[in-house]
């Protein structure tokens, strides 16, 4: 078998990566490239044209509309992966130390609403907050409120709530997989040592969960602050954010190079708070778990 | 201290699992295959467009009888063809239809293939506005026919007749501090600009800087009053009868019987002396890939007979564009058949910027303006 031996040569691992090399150059590679083309090029309806300016980065910078976008998809993404984070770190510390034989019948709800469509949980949310939704019809009914309230729905707070219950399970999971190292021997040491509830958790957990928390923080507020579906189905006028104009400029306008110049500005700015975490993780020396 | 994975409990291991799995391949590899009767591939025909444009249920019949099947893809935004055929994903698409503010757009981008009308019969069916030759949407100056009407509709007030007992007579309702948040929009920026126009007594397809600029402010102004711009026509629907709204900007005359489904009788549409409305309709085309273009001729002209576009207008709760179609009643009440002419200067066939333009504002600057009337809360 000449491919079961070549496999066994030093070369042998580098072979076996050479498919997802090749999955990755396919179809993250070279779009990633062609978008990088575009945003140089001129536009053209529906197409792109020679020469190569930097107009489109221009029009994408100086445009009122994209640097209000802007903020509002920074603000929705740091509240998303902030309350995301929060409730996340606490769900999995119960799953992994507290839930006792509820662990796997939790765990199993936890990634079983991964499986409901997207879709449906954000017009779930709209028949929850609507103006005679579940919370409005409820809350008159108790007498709590003469009128529906009209805060809950289309604006920046039900996207965040949308986010929020959308992003939750994936960062418990990941959470979850990062406390499983830490038995609860290391808890129950620094107790014995006079450890209190508070000091367990500012000198044990949070220096050994910095880094997966911070990723589950970065994750969230990357997806959330990019989305383009939930703002368009619940934002209203006020909970817009900036992924809108990506699609719009390619879909509708047909600006593929003003879309394609938005999108690459979007990644660099993610590149740098990537970069950012990164770097204060390994200023405060939290990146990785070192024994001394 | 060992652990037990919770994620392997003890009573799988891996090897029964792949054995297992090993044994299901082979159990479905034996399994009898049913299959129904073999589709020539000629006879199968790619379709894209809005759901329900493939008439499973109308069709159902005749393509039966003719060994037909049809392939729907469905869109949730018209910009999906756009984007699937210039995206290189066109080859085998065999039928589109296109909204009759994309023929500008679609001729310009090479998306219609001329249509040999001596393939369709039926043709002759037409009713003599959709047999003119309105706006070159169906048919181009030069008379190379580029699409077969489908279907029509028309947008102009829609309102919830149990907050608003009288038809609104004028769009100026839609300002009313009373209705502030009420108000519904759907994301359809050709049609606000060319509604907007009317009202104010101008003209979408022939803007200058300051009639844009005018028309702008209106929308923006409009927008204040909503608590979002719909995503679709549809949502509004939604918004309708989940009681969000009391009435809509470009009120679809459907919604009506949207809501009747729903249990909601109270949805109406008007189109008021002063501003009217805008009409839409949709046409069969036929894309640049198409590989199967006699199937579907047959298709398109088999939807022009009269029976068929009468079940059609019922499934779409739309208007048919023949003639002799037995309606039903609640689709024949939808619009007024018997003075249709009348009609169509009211609610005229939507007109569009131009694409390109040095005199008057083009359609892209249009939808670039649109965007910041969507985030003017």
């Amino acid at each position: 078998m000449p491919i079961a031996a070549a496999l066994r040569t030093a070369k042998g691992p580098f072979l076996l990566l050479l498919p997802l090399f090749a999955v990755t150059v396919v179809f993250v590679i070279v779009p990633l490239a062609v978008f990088v083309i575009y945003s140089f090029m001129t536009s053209a309806l529906f197409s792109v044209a020679l020469p190569f300016t930097f107009d489109a980065y221009e029009a994408a910078v100086r445009s009122p509309l994209n640097q209000s976008l802007a903020w509002n998809s920074i603000a929705i993404g740091l509240m998303t992966a902030a309350i995301t984070t929060v409730i996340g770190l606490a769900v999995a510390y119960w799953l992994r130390y507290r839930a006792g034989r509820l662990q796997l019948p939790v765990l199993f709800l936890v990634s079983a609403s991964i499986f409901a469509s997207y879709l449906v949980r954000i017009y779930a949310w709209r028949t929850i907050l609507g103006r005679n939704g579940l919370i409005n019809s409820g809350l008159v009914e108790a007498g709590l409120i003469g009128e529906p309230l009209e805060f809950l729905l289309y604006n920046w707070f039900s996207v965040v709530v949308a986010l929020v219950h959308i992003f939750l399970p994936y960062v418990v999971l990941v959470l979850f997989a990062a406390f499983r190292p830490l038995t609860p021997d290391y808890l129950e040491t620094a107790q014995d040592l006079g450890a209190t509830a508070l000091a367990r958790w500012q000198r044990v957990i949070l220096p050994l969960m910095a880094a997966p928390t911070a990723t589950g923080f970065l994750f969230v507020f990357i997806l959330s602050a990019s989305d383009f579906v939930t703002p368009q189905l619940i934002g209203g006028t006020g909970g817009q954010l900036l992924g809108v104009q990506i699609q719009t400029n390619f879909k509708a306008i047909g600006n593929w190079p003003v879309g394609a110049a938005t999108s690459i500005l979007m990644l660099l700015f993610f590149l740098m708070c990537y970069g950012i975490m990164q770097f204060a993780l390994w200023t405060l020396k939290l990146d990785q778990i070192r024994w001394n | 201290m060992i652990e037990r994975s919770v994620f392997q409990p003890a009573f799988i291991s891996r090897r029964p699992l792949i054995q297992g799995l090993g044994a299901a391949a082979v159990a479905a590899g034996l399994w009898p295959s049913f299959r129904v009767p073999a589709i020539a591939a000629d006879k199968v025909i790619q379709l894209m467009s809005w759901e329900g444009y493939d008439f499973p249920g109308p069709l159902a019949e005749w393509k039966k009888a003719n060994g037909v099947e049809v392939q729907s893809t469905y869109m949730g935004s018209h910009d999906d063809i756009q984007a699937k055929i210039l995206g290189g994903g066109g080859a085998g698409l065999d039928l589109i239809t296109y909204g009759s503010s994309y023929k500008q757009l679609y001729a310009a981008l090479k998306i219609l293939q001329p249509i040999d009308e001596s393939k369709i019969p039926n043709l002759k069916n037409l009713l003599p506005f959709f047999a003119s030759n309105v706006q070159n949407i169906w048919v181009n100056p030069d008379g190379t026919r580029t699409g077969v009407p489908c279907d029509w509709g028309a947008v102009g007030i829609s309102y919830d007749s149990s907050v608003i007992p009288q038809a609104p007579s004028s769009y100026d309702i839609l300002f009313d501090p009373k209705y502030k948040g009420k108000v519904g929009m759907p994301d359809d920026p050709l049609g606000a600009y060319g509604q907007a126009a009317r009202v104010l007594g101008l003209n979408s397809s022939r803007m200058s800087k300051e009639d844009f600029a005018k028309i702008t402010n209106w929308l923006k102004d409009l927008a204040k009053q909503t608590k979002g711009i719909s995503a679709s026509y549809g949502d509004v629907s939604t918004r309708f009868i989940a009681g969000d709204i009391a009435l809509s900007f470009l009120g679809w005359a459907a919604y009506k019987s949207f809501a009747e489904k729903a249990g909601k009788k109270t949805i109406e549409t008007v189109w008021p002396k002063n501003g009217g409305g805008l009409a839409f309709s949709n046409a069969y085309a036929i894309p640049p890939g198409a590989d199967n273009i006699e199937t579907a001729y047959a298709f398109i002209n088999e939807t022009l007979r009269p029976e068929i576009q009468a079940e059609m207008a019922k499934a779409l709760v739309g208007g048919v564009v023949v003639s002799g179609a037995k309606l039903d009643p609640s689709i024949a009440d939808l619009y007024p058949y018997d003075k249709l002419n009348e009609f169509f200067e009211l609610a005229p066939l939507q007109e569009d910027p131009p694409l390109e333009s040095d005199k008057y504002v083009n359609r892209q600057q249009v939808l670039a303006a649109w965007q910041e009337i969507k985030s003017a809360g």
